[in-house]
């Protein structure tokens, strides 16, 4: 996408100009989003971004910029303004390599694609359908889901874009990637008088439309159907203490909010993460051991090279219960000590990387559902998450949850609806008691200091002995 | 403004020519571009700058009552072309909408610039030393506060210059550039086990009129105290928020004023104008050129000038917001609410809403026990936009006659916005501005909200 002498040239640039490295980030992402609302389609829309970011580092300090321009003059401006903006902050740390002996290292390697077993490469070429087809899949989903009494609307959409990124660095890095991802949005709305509920479910890969052959239109269809049938007949969810069964999937919401995201470095290198200082401590309860993955074919949160250009990795981050691994970045390397994980992320070429989470789970244990569901007394089965969101300083986290039962001595009780779980990461990990054995990854959008980047979150049902449940019913 | 403000007009009308070759019917373009700069301190130094610039042309076309859209950040006519003849391809697969045409036809162009009497000074009188200097003293008139903060983990400058053009085919065209100022702290404070954090931003037209102590006080005013927060006993609750969380709140469900949501039928409200929907004490307007607000908002982006819309008045449901197709589906006329981006389709979406002052003296909304929310989370998730519900994590304090008993956290709030409406006790006779100037209300009562504790 752009030429090797204009980033030879733009990189010598910022090494001249006393930087102690630069790395450019080049991106193509070509997007088609259908919307199919009331029966018919609602609008297609489809178009191209194009940019490059282009990032500085002194010291520990970044500097970034980003255009839409491919010209040379333009990107040796914008590298220049970038550097000089440097000049004015006038106490930056003092152990850089000198431009002399940066410069000597800029020999680009040819350019590389994708490390060895790539996971596009590993299914063959995506595939993608003429626009008709996929209007045919939307509207069986329609039809399916309207199949269930008291629907009142359906309203889906499927999104495919494919991000071609070239990555060059001061390091001599050359190395390009072809991401296609594809997703199906789903929601029903049902009726019944005053009352309206709502469903959504989102499935969604890093692959092309072959993802409809995993869900089809009746799977989709059944999934927000009889939930939305379920919530709009829910009772309000009692609010208090009590044990909660977290089923799988979505469910794995928990760590991503509770502990994830305060083992990115981006909060580590802040002091802004309550586990910053736990590293070989026992942060949670012996059952619980958590991984960060980038690495499984076709997930949503998967990728061959970071945004970094670095190989992805599988990353341990919790072993029984003990912290062993930070999510780490360029930044978050130079700043912490830690070495890079393969996790620097960015929604687009407009963010500057940042330690991110990709395919985030807690590994399964030996226990049914039903083990967990009997083991508790008075609680809550929480089938279906929503989002959530933490601090990352206090650890303080809370997550929605969108199909919920009660659970009365061991047996699934009445659905309820409205119920809110929150709570502290520190607390809450080590109330996780027992894990089950039926895992499962769903996917999700993460938001946070590099933008919106797709993830999935995973785990087996598991209990977490008490947490404190937000519902209307007193 | 730039000095090429023209070029762009040119280009985006040779765009509409060649759409006129392909045959397209109805055209139109928006086209925003813009700069901006920010830093953030961290440690007592600039940790990051990020210097942008980008630009961005979209197309909405409509042929045989069908609507394609597309978008570019090329600005290559060949790119460009090739955006229109997307957005005829995807037109072709649509399914027709009777309702959705391109038809303003304004006498004259448009052109929203803020006065210089709004704008008092601009950004290049300002250095690059002083906005530093502010990120650094944002950071460390935290710091040095109180010895329990332990770190500032957000705190920052940031400034930039926004531009959009509209030009549709029948020669309607707008033009609007807005400068943009902000600047945020926040704090993290550690005592034994307890930790308390809290974030606050505000926004204002120059450099000169950011009121950075703003952010630090009431960074300050909050951190500290919630670090002896705790949670209260599970019940009903009479509750205050401030300003800027019932702006959060309320604005979770943006959709319930919504005339593309109505037709659409997904908006609860969808079959209820005329219908009680509130507290007879409540009265709500949209107010696109409120004086209070940061910006007034010229043009919509289909190119209608908006217009003050009565949404709620004494508990009736009045009015939804517009655009020209949901006006034609409910018969009516445009409020100037049409809202898109160049890579979105056509809606609708509120400006600023202005809740009227109502009769009580604040001290008497401040009687009696009740809890004052001060920090909601989650509210992405925990609001349910089609039924209503909510449940967030929330923080503040719990009073006893306008005194405090104690500083509160860990607790949910749970509720429904049809209820909550209803149960308003009253509204004091003043109204209080949001950080960023884009709310307004008095202090709002509300009677018995389900607390979790």
């Amino acid at each position: 996408m752009l030429k090797d002498s204009i980033a030879h040239n733009v990189i010598s640039a910022g090494l001249e100009l006393g930087a102690d490295f630069v790395d450019l980030f080049i991106e193509n992402n070509r997007g088609s989003t259908i919307s199919f609302l009331d029966k018919k389609i609602k609008d297609i829309k489809t178009g191209t971004d194009f940019g490059i970011g282009i990032r500085v580092i002194f010291g520990d300090q970044a500097i970034y910029g980003y255009t839409n321009s491919l010209l040379q003059d333009e990107l040796v401006r914008i590298i220049r303004l970038l550097c000089a903006l440097k000049n004015d902050q006038g106490q930056l740390h003092h152990s850089r390599l000198s431009s002399s002996s940066a410069s000597a290292s800029l020999n680009f390697s040819p350019a590389t694609q994708t490390p060895q077993g790539s996971i596009t490469s590993k299914t063959g070429v995506t595939k993608d359908l003429f626009l008709e087809e996929k209007i045919l899949f939307l509207r069986r989903v329609d039809e399916l889901t309207r199949e269930f009494t008291q629907i009142s609307q359906v309203d889906i959409s499927c999104v495919q874009r494919w991000q071609n990124i070239e990555i060059y660095n001061s390091e001599g890095l050359h190395i390009y990637d072809h991401r296609p991802y594809t997703r199906i949005y789903a929601t029903a709305i049902a009726q019944d008088g005053g009352q309206q509920a709502s469903a959504f479910t989102g499935p969604a890969g890093l692959c092309g439309w072959e993802l409809a052959q995993l869900h089809p239109p009746e799977k989709i269809a059944k999934t927000i159907g009889n939930r939305v049938m379920t919530t709009l007949k829910a009772g309000l969810c009692p609010a208090g203490r009590m044990p909660v069964i977290i089923d799988n999937g979505f469910g794995g919401v928990i760590f991503h909010e509770a502990c994830g995201h305060l083992l990115e470095t981006t909060s580590i290198e802040k002091k802004a993460s309550v586990f910053h200082d736990k590293m070989h401590q026992m942060i949670a309860h012996p059952a619980v051991s958590a991984f960060d993955d980038g690495t499984i074919d076709q997930e949503w949160g998967s990728i061959n090279i970071d945004d970094e250009g670095m190989p992805t990795q599988k990353t341990q981050l919790i072993s029984e219960g003990k912290l062993v691994g930070f999510l780490v970045d360029r930044i978050g390397e130079i700043k912490t000590g830690y070495q890079r994980t393969g996790s620097a992320r960015r929604q687009s070429y407009k963010f500057a990387p940042a330690s991110r989470m990709r395919n985030t789970y807690i590994a399964p244990g030996p226990y049914s559902l039903e083990e967990l569901i009997a083991s508790v007394d008075e609680g809550l089965y929480a089938k279906a998450m929503g989002g959530g969101s933490v601090v990352p300083g206090t650890g303080e986290f809370n997550f929605s949850v969108e199909e919920a039962y009660l659970i009365k001595k061991g047996k699934l009780g009445p659905a309820v609806k409205g119920a809110t779980l929150i709570g502290t990461g520190p607390e809450v990990l080590t109330k996780i008691s027992k894990v089950g054995n039926n895992f499962k990854l769903e996917p999700g959008m993460c938001g946070s200091v590099s933008g919106s980047v797709p993830v999935t979150v995973g785990q087996a049902a598991l209990k977490v002995d008490e947490i404190l449940v937000g519902g209307k019913a007193l | 403004m730039r000095e090429d403000k023209e070029k762009i007009r040119l280009l985006m009308e040779q765009v509409l020519d060649y759409a006129n070759t392909r045959g397209i019917q109805q055209t139109d373009l928006l086209f925003e571009r813009g700069d901006a700069f920010s830093l953030q301190a961290q440690f007592k130094k600039i940790d990051k700058s990020k210097v942008s610039s980008f630009a961005i042309m979209g197309i909405r076309s409509i042929q045989d009552n069908k609507t394609g859209i597309s978008y570019s950040e090329s600005l290559e006519m060949t790119d460009l072309k090739q955006m229109v003849d997307e957005s005829l391809m995807n037109a072709q697969f649509s399914s027709p909408d009777p309702w959705q045409n391109i038809s303003l036809k304004n006498g004259q162009d448009i052109i929203g610039v803020l006065p210089k009497s709004k704008s008092k000074s601009k950004s290049t009188a300002v250095s690059i030393e002083e906005k530093i200097n502010l990120a650094l003293k944002l950071e460390n008139d935290i710091l040095r506060a109180d010895e329990r903060i332990t770190s500032v983990p957000y705190s920052g400058y940031s400034e930039g210059e926004s531009e959009k053009f509209y030009l549709n085919h029948l020669g309607s065209f707008c033009y609007q550039s807005q400068p943009s100022y902000s600047c945020y702290t926040s704090a993290l404070a550690k005592e034994g086990l307890k930790k308390s954090m809290y974030f606050k931003g505000t926004r204002a037209l120059s450099f000169h009129e950011l009121d950075e102590q703003f952010c630090v006080q009431e960074t300050l005013r909050h951190t500290l105290p919630l670090l002896d927060g705790k949670s209260v006993p599970s019940g009903s609750y009479d509750v205050i928020f401030d300003t800027d969380t019932l702006h959060e709140l309320l604005g979770c469900y943006q959709n319930l004023f919504s005339a593309k949501s109505a037709m659409e039928a997904k908006n609860p409200f969808k079959d209820r104008l005329g219908d009680i929907v509130s507290s007879p004490l409540f009265n709500l307007m949209d107010c696109p050129k409120y004086a209070d607000a940061l910006y007034p908002s010229y043009f919509d982006d289909e190119g209608a000038i908006p217009q003050d819309v009565t949404l709620i008045e004494d508990g009736v449901l009045k009015n939804f917001y517009h655009n020209t197709a949901t006006s034609k589906f409910f018969k009516g006329s445009t409020t100037g609410h049409a809202t898109r981006s160049p890579k979105s389709a056509m809606g609708v979406s509120g400006t600023y809403w202005v809740i009227a002052a109502g009769n009580s003296l604040e001290k008497e909304l401040r009687s009696g026990k009740y809890l004052e929310i001060i920090d909601l989370q989650g509210l992405h998730s925990g609001t349910n936009p089609f039924s209503g519900h909510f449940s967030l994590a929330a923080k503040g304090y719990l009073y006893l006659n306008d005194k405090i008993v104690q500083p509160v956290n860990n607790i949910t709030i749970s509720g429904n916005i049809f209820d909550l409406l209803k149960s308003i006790v009253g509204l004091g006779n003043k109204i209080h501005l949001s950080a960023h100037r884009s709310f307004f209300s008095p202090t709002i009562r509300f009677a018995s909200l389900s607390v979790a504790g």
